[in-house]
């Protein structure tokens, strides 16, 4: 068996002019790269989206790491433990936070929100934060009990911006079922977006001390918030990192250190989270709507690998004198076999290719091609249109190129080429060389005719 | 049988061979108790009519076919061709070594692949037997440049097939054959479709090539003149050895 012979071989059957047969394996090769491209597109997007998303979450809501009080902690005991937080190997900051929930209302309307209680220093020492929270109006400052600082989407509902006066109402419970309702005013000092609509219909931050005053011990989540230098070395099934998916080996060795130590400082009062136990029910949503995509697209792929197989098949008609000729000059049946298999295989491999830089490209540029998309629907109904409705999405989608799952993607389409070209294969092998003679010489086109020059 | 030119070649023991195809509810006959006997060297023409089973045989010997009946064995004196072959009773793995190693097929027309040029028909029988290695690629091209320069076709190596001439194409068939250097070539009706002087050419390509080496020739032909030139002659008539 010579691999180059069959690799050859099966080079020339692929590119042989013949009436249709080269169009039909364009089209097989055309086949697969169109189902890979929805698949590579799907799969870079949603990683974007969904490691997008994350980091916002984990920058700007659950922190890296969350030690979370069982019941509501001294402040001063907080305040102090911080410090010691901050003095760990890999962690880049401590920040307390208390959070409740309230209505803020203006004289234009009301909306229900999740209070933030967090101190200046989170604004001003998290570069993350403020790198992922843009200051849409008036700026990021909490040093003055009434000030407080609004999500775009509230700050819209309300229609209020920087100077704008708020009331909070909230809830301490009295036993009975009774509650105990309390107005808090508040100045607008500032209106920020975390680029995701669902947090900035939610979040308002107020003053640490105003938030242990307005939120009743009741209701309130105390928690200490803990920043490290690499959050996605942490045990997580979100981020593929590196070739290997898991990193590098060193940063994730000090980064559990660093959570070890951090536990230890917490007593029996107090939960400790990472950033993926912290809200594990949305990841798990997000890789599971992820993973129905990627079967789905998969399924196209499987279409599309069908027709290699029939592709394959009518080649295998076609050739099958001289499959038979090749057979009476001592090429075994299992050449001729891995023949059509490695044909199989270049069909894949050349579609696979193209599909995957094709849909490369294209996720990189989904941005431009889904407002393109939008512009081209608006234009044609008149009316505004987000394909991706930004109260649910990321109103840009963070791509960054993983090519980790773009070859596993590849490599899908190999395999199934392969095993597609197995019944051709099979057939091919079948044909016996006796053929040649059955059939008789001069009638065949495949064997050279008339003489050109 | 006489006309022994070396020990390359490779002997041929055909006994009692008997084949037959079905024929709608019946069998036809084709080939009954065929016994003859070739010297490593030797050279035949097997002649009859049209129908007398002489292909028949030709591809029962080549291995493409089995016989309902009898023994076909190829052996040789040269230990580097390997054991007998009892060619009708080999697997599918022991044919096709001895298909691509021992035998060397002609036939009436050239079946040569269209997609490949001259050079390319010639080295694929032995690309596919090779280890791929490129030295062991270049020493087949070599090879092939040098039979299809001796058949005359030097300057034809890039040519397709359809770019050449009937005697071209025959006579690269014939390189084809030749390129694994099997001990025993099998040609059947090798000029049938050529006219007479590019029939002589093929003639003489084989004749020379055949005795640069001393195979074995076994050659089906309706042509006297070119069975007489293979020294002995089996005639078929109604599938049974008249003469031998």
């Amino acid at each position: 068996m010579s691999h180059p012979g069959v690799a050859f071989l099966a080079a020339r059957f692929l590119g042989a002019r013949r009436r249709g047969g080269r169009g039909r394996l364009i089209g097989a090769i055309v086949g697969v790269a169109l189902s890979v491209v929805p698949l590579v597109v799907v799969q870079q997007v949603a990683e974007g989206m969904i490691g997008g998303i994350a980091e916002r979450f984990i920058e700007t809501g659950s922190y890296h790491l969350q030690a979370v009080a069982r019941q509501a902690p001294d402040p001063d005991a907080v305040a102090s433990t911080l410090p010691r937080i901050e003095a760990i190997s890999g962690v880049t900051g401590a920040y307390a936070e208390r959070r409740g929930f309230g209505l803020l209302y203006s004289e234009e309307g009301r909306s229900g929100v999740s209070i933030r209680g967090v101190s200046q220093k989170w604004w001003r020492d998290d570069a993350r934060v403020r790198q992922l929270m843009e200051v849409s109006a008036g700026e990021f400052d909490l040093t003055r009990p009434e000030q407080i600082v609004v999500g775009a989407e509230i700050a819209t509902r309300l229609q209020v911006g920087p100077g704008d006066a708020v009331r909070m109402l909230t809830v301490r419970p009295v036993g009975e079922g009774r509650v105990l309702p309390r107005v808090s005013r508040f100045t607008v000092a500032g209106v920020v977006s975390s680029g995701y609509r669902d947090l900035d219909r939610l979040w308002v931050f107020v003053p640490l001390t105003r938030a242990q005053r307005i939120i009743p011990d009741e209701t309130a989540t105390d928690l200490v918030g803990v920043k490290v230098d690499y959050p996605q070395a942490l045990p997580n099934p979100l981020f593929n990192r590196g070739l290997t998916g898991l990193g590098r080996w060193d940063e994730r060795d000090a980064m559990l250190a660093a959570a070890e130590e951090v536990v230890s400082i917490f007593d029996a009062g107090w939960l400790v989270y990472d950033w993926y136990s912290a809200e594990r029910g949305r990841y798990v949503s997000f890789l599971t709507s992820r993973n129905l995509l990627t079967v789905v697209m998969a399924m196209i792929v499987l279409v599309a690998v069908v027709n290699i197989s029939s592709a394959l098949v009518l080649l295998v008609v076609e050739k099958e004198q001289e499959i038979a000729i090749l057979r009476a000059t001592g090429v075994g049946s299992r050449d001729v076999a891995l023949t059509f298999v490695v044909a199989g295989f270049f069909i894949g491999v050349t579609g696979a290719a193209l599909g995957a830089v094709v849909g490369l490209l294209a996720a990189i540029n989904i941005n431009e091609i889904l407002r393109a998309i939008e512009a081209v629907l608006s234009g044609v109904t008149g009316q505004a249109i987000d394909v991706f409705n930004p109260e649910f999405y990321l109103s840009t989608i963070p791509v960054e190129v993983q090519f980790l799952p773009a070859m596993g993607s590849v490599f899908l389409v190999l395999l199934l080429s392969v095993t597609a070209a197995i019944i051709p294969a099979r057939r091919a092998a079948r044909i016996p060389p006796d053929r040649i003679l059955r059939r008789g010489g001069g009638s065949s086109r495949a064997l050279g005719g008339q003489r050109r020059a | 049988m006489n006309d022994s030119t070396g020990n390359e070649g490779m002997s041929l023991h055909v006994t009692e061979v008997s084949k037959s195809f079905p024929n709608g509810t019946r069998r036809l006959q084709v080939l009954q108790d065929i016994e003859f006997e070739l010297q490593a060297g030797q050279r035949v023409a097997i002649t009859g009519e049209s129908g007398s089973g002489k292909s028949t045989l030709l591809s029962l010997i080549a291995g493409l076919d089995t016989p309902d009946r009898g023994s076909i064995r190829v052996g040789s004196s040269a230990p580097a061709h390997g054991p007998v072959h009892d060619v009708a009773h080999m697997d599918d793995d022991g044919l096709t070594h001895y298909r691509s190693r021992v035998v060397g097929l002609m036939f009436q027309f050239h079946y040569l692949l269209q997609d490949f040029t001259a050079l390319e028909n010639v080295m694929l029988p032995a690309l596919m037997i090779s280890s791929g290695k490129r030295e062991v690629r270049r020493e087949i091209a070599h090879r092939a440049e040098q039979l299809l320069d001796s058949a005359g076709l030097g300057d034809r190596l890039s040519h397709m097939p359809a770019q050449l001439s009937g005697g071209e194409r025959q006579r690269v068939a014939l390189a084809r054959a030749l390129v694994n250097d099997p001990p025993l070539i099998l040609a059947d009706e090798p000029t049938g479709n050529l006219d007479d002087r590019n029939s002589r050419m093929v003639e003489d390509t084989l004749f020379s090539l055949v005795a640069d080496r001393g195979r074995t020739l076994v050659l089906v032909t309706h042509n006297r003149e070119l069975a007489a030139r293979t020294g002995a002659v089996l005639e078929l008539e109604a599938g049974c050895l008249t003469r031998v």
